[in-house]
């Protein structure tokens, strides 16, 4: 039986998530548009709302507002699953993510490991995508997807499993509190996090690891198909998930909510923000690796390292 | 003796030297067709680039002039080869085996004047649509009123 | 970093043509094409088993309207083709002119149309730059390309009152003087540039991905080089030394210092360095220019109807893309009878297909980018 209380909190989790993922995606597009533009000699948006901080909305209710094409070879439920498919994961992925102490959705002793599962899920979206439509450029840009997978999902666990051998636990609670006895993991595990930084920039598609989409080769990837609504919920996807991948990372290495002088939650958002300036960093500096070059460089040298590191982690911790 | 010069020599062709300030060409040789893939091998082993091929018709004299237009990269020597033709069914030999490049330059000016290439492994058109039936750089070309002609 | 800097490339015995069922339409609506060029590939996964690139979408038969011109109409239409290096194409229509009537043209002239034209191909090499690396899928370069590229863009505009398709030369002359403030404000360009193109070269040259995705991509052998009829960066990546400035020099280029940058790689890399190191010398021409430009006549006495003697003539000049050839057959009338363009990316392109066989889709338009290929000048 469900006590009240858990069916309010659940609600206001919910409304919370909602909430969290909706103001994101406006402010980070807005945020990347305007390291974008400072990078590039621009101003970014400057017109809508103060320091164009409202053309995010003002861009979603475009997008809103158009039709979606439905192409006519397309297999229908496919392609409408698709982008529900990105994006109902990362949604759920929020929930066991704390942003402090006590700012939390839903505590989960499993928290780490059903992050990294429901964020599997996303090249399925990007698969079935790709394969609904109909499209050869979306077919390859889903195959890209597929293919590298393995190659950074895999060095990816092994970064974080020496986090696990240190603090015990696969509670993402667990892991900041022991990260508040000793000190942030990143000064512990310094490959492991430029390893993971790599990884999640993979793991989101982001350039230059982008060949997913890979707008001079495939025109749009996996989504060349879509439009209007059906494109935003990939375009939501892809922030909330890079939200995601920073709020993990920053609780993995940089003692999530953990800092002086300000709340939790500012210090936990600053972190974050950290992350995701660095992912817009890369992607407005780099050109796009190839394809092959980053199986190689995910496979061949990604793995080992971090094999390594988690057996050199391990060795340590079994001498001390 | 300059790169031409000697060129001209090993060719053994009849070759009229024109002035090259005013003409910007160095050398003519007018040929006949089965001259051709012989004098382009010579070329391409004293290493010439194929510049262009294209053809003149000469409405007046009732002549079809194929030009071929070489240089060369270490010295400026622009050596043009020309054959005259009757104007209907013009055939000249294909170079695209010496030089690759030549390919595409003759399939231009076989669907622009209505030339055949003989031995040429890719006959389609170029730069006109497919399924056009006009040649438009010969001289006898009338531009269709109102519609395209020839595009269906 | 990484094992092997050479993509593994499809292995296809030189017999057997290949070809799958999986065709991809690359174009002619493509972000990777820059215009409106088709290639239809054959494919096996993202290997390229054969390329077969279709052109016409831009074609307009301007030999055919050239041929319903009189000599000074067809002017205007060389800025239709190569619309990146209009003045290149407008100086090679007036120096053919020139040549085949014999009219001088006054110093000052000849140094106002080199000064514009070396500025017109720092303005092609600096989008080339932009788009190549907008290619490789890196975005900022492009931006940072077009900062610099506006300000030659105003400048051009202040003189020749337009800003791409210029129609500035005039047979016999050009058709404005240069002030005193453009000059100054030409130096200032040098300044601006010559501060800038190092940081060119610390944003995207020393990358270590771009370096992966250009070296050993693409690679054009010297031996490919002649038959094709190569010309420009492309064959000058390739380790030949040919640029029709100095081979068969026109204008004043005689009297400037300029080297022409070699690079002998033959890949992707190769031409990026030479279009990169070809600025530098434009740079240092304009340099010259601007000390030595003499005072006098923009313009020569020239007919008001041009009608070259009977005969025929060329003229080679050298665009941003290579060798621009213009053969032309004068049968002694204000019209003329004959005009045949020989443009440099038409023969640049026609080497796609050998170099896309067997390669990576993802190199296949790094190699394509690399070409500085302009599509209405290959369609005409």
């Amino acid at each position: 039986m469900i006590s009240e209380i858990t069916l309010i909190r659940t609600l206001l989790s919910i409304l919370g998530i909602t909430v969290v993922v909706g103001v994101n995606a406006i402010f980070v597009v807005w945020f990347e548009r305007k390291v974008a533009g400072h990078m590039q000699y621009r101003l970014g948006p400057t017109e809508v709302g103060p320091a164009g901080l409202l053309q995010t909305v003002a861009d979603g209710l475009k997008l809103v507002s158009k039709q979606i094409i439905f192409p006519q070879s397309a297999d229908k439920p496919i392609f409408i699953l698709a982008p529900i498919i990105c994006l109902v994961p990362v949604f759920i992925a929020l929930v066991p993510v704390p942003f402090s102490a006590t700012w939390q959705a839903h505590e989960l002793d499993v928290g780490l490991l059903l992050v990294i599962a429901l964020g599997l899920l996303n090249t399925l979206g990007i698969l079935l995508a790709g394969w609904g439509c109909d499209n050869k450029y979306a077919l390859l840009g889903a195959s890209r997807a597929v293919a590298q997978i393995l190659a950074y999902k895999i060095p990816l666990l092994l970064c974080i499993l020496p986090i696990i051998l240190l603090s015990g636990s696969f509670s993402l609670r667990e892991i900041v509190l022991v990260q508040e006895q000793s000190t942030w993991f990143a000064l512990y595990q310094p490959v492991g996090f430029l390893i993971y930084l790599i990884a999640i920039t993979l793991e989101t598609n982001r350039s230059p690891f982008d060949f997913a989409e890979a707008e001079s080769e495939l025109v749009a990837g996996f989504h060349t198909e879509y439009s209007g609504m059906m494109f935003s919920l990939f375009f939501l996807a892809e922030y909330t998930y890079m939200l995601v991948a920073s709020a993990i990372a920053a609780i993995l290495f940089l003692g999530g909510w953990l800092g002086p002088f300000l709340p939790g939650p500012v210090w936990m958002l600053l972190k974050i923000y950290f992350f995701l300036f660095l992912m817009m960093w890369f992607r407005w500096t780099f050109p796009r690796v190839r394809v092959d070059q980053m199986l190689s460089f995910g496979w061949k040298i990604l793995l080992p390292i971090s094999l390594l590191n988690f057996l050199i982690t391990a060795g340590v911790m079994a001498a001390l | 003796m300059s790169l031409i010069e000697t060129t001209l020599q090993k060719l053994d062709v009849p070759a009229e030297q024109l002035d090259y300030a005013k003409t910007g060409i160095h050398a003519r040789l007018s040929i006949t067709s089965d001259q051709l893939q012989k004098i382009c091998r010579t070329l391409k082993a004293a290493g010439f680039f194929l510049e262009t091929i294209t053809a003149v018709d000469d409405l007046a004299e009732g002549t079809m002039r194929g030009v071929w237009f070489f240089d060369h990269y270490s010295e400026s020597s622009r050596l043009q080869i020309v054959i005259e033709s009757s104007r209907d069914n013009t055939v000249f030999p294909t170079i695209g085996m010496i030089y690759p490049g030549a390919v595409w330059h003759e399939r231009e000016t076989a669907e622009f004047f209505d030339i055949t290439f003989e031995g040429s492994k890719d006959s389609r058109g170029l730069l006109l649509p497919l399924d056009v039936t006009f040649h438009p750089l010969r001289k006898d070309f009338k531009r269709p009123k109102h519609q395209i002609a020839g595009i269906h | 970093m990484f094992e092997s800097q050479i993509a593994p490339t499809y292995h296809l015995e030189p017999s057997e043509e290949q070809e799958s069922d999986f065709i991809l339409n690359l174009g002619p609506q493509h972000p990777g094409t820059h215009g409106v060029l088709r290639v239809i590939l054959h494919m096996d996964g993202e290997y390229i088993l054969t390329a077969d690139p279709v052109l016409g979408y831009g074609h307009r038969m301007q030999e055919k309207i050239a041929e319903n011109m009189t000599w000074a109409q067809v002017l205007p239409y060389m800025a239709r083709m190569d619309y990146l290096s209009a003045l290149s194409y407008n100086q090679a229509w007036v120096c053919l002119v020139e040549k085949m009537c014999g009219y001088e043209v006054p110093p000052r002239a000849e140094y106002i149309r080199v000064l514009t034209t070396e500025l017109n191909r720092i303005s092609s090499h600096l989008l080339w730059f932009g788009a190549f690396l907008l290619d490789l899928g890196a975005f900022t370069p492009f931006l940072h390309a077009f900062e610099d590229r506006e300000k030659l863009l105003d400048l051009l505009e202040t003189i020749t009152g337009s800003r791409l398709t210029y129609c500035f030369f005039r047979f016999g002359g050009v058709g404005a003087d240069v002030d005193a403030t453009f000059l100054r404000e030409t130096q200032e360009f040098l300044d601006q540039m010559r501060a800038h193109l190092p940081g060119y070269h610390e944003l995207v040259t020393g990358n270590v991905i771009f370096e992966h995705r250009t070296k050993n991509v693409g690679v054009i052998l010297p031996f490919d080089t002649s038959g094709y009829g190569l010309s420009g960066p492309v064959l000058r990546g390739s380790g030949e030394a040919y640029d029709v400035r100095v081979k068969e020099p026109y204008s004043i280029y005689p009297e400037l210092k300029f080297n022409v940058p070699v690079e002998q790689t033959g890949d992707c890399m190769g031409r990026y360095l030479v279009r990169l190191a070809e600025i530098d010398e434009s740079l240092n021409m304009i340099d010259q220019i601007l000390a030595n430009i003499p005072d006098g006549d923009i313009q020569a006495k020239v007919p008001k109807i041009i009608k070259p003697p009977e005969g025929e003539a060329s003229m080679a000049v050298e665009t941003p893309r290579g060798e621009l050839m213009i053969y032309a057959v004068s049968d002694g009338t204000k019209i003329p009878y004959r005009v045949k363009y020989r443009v440099p990316s038409f023969a640049n392109l026609s080497i796609f297909s050998k170099m896309a066989r067997g390669q990576l889709l993802a190199d296949a338009l790094a190699i394509l980018g690399s070409l500085d290929l302009v599509i209405p000048e290959i369609d005409r």
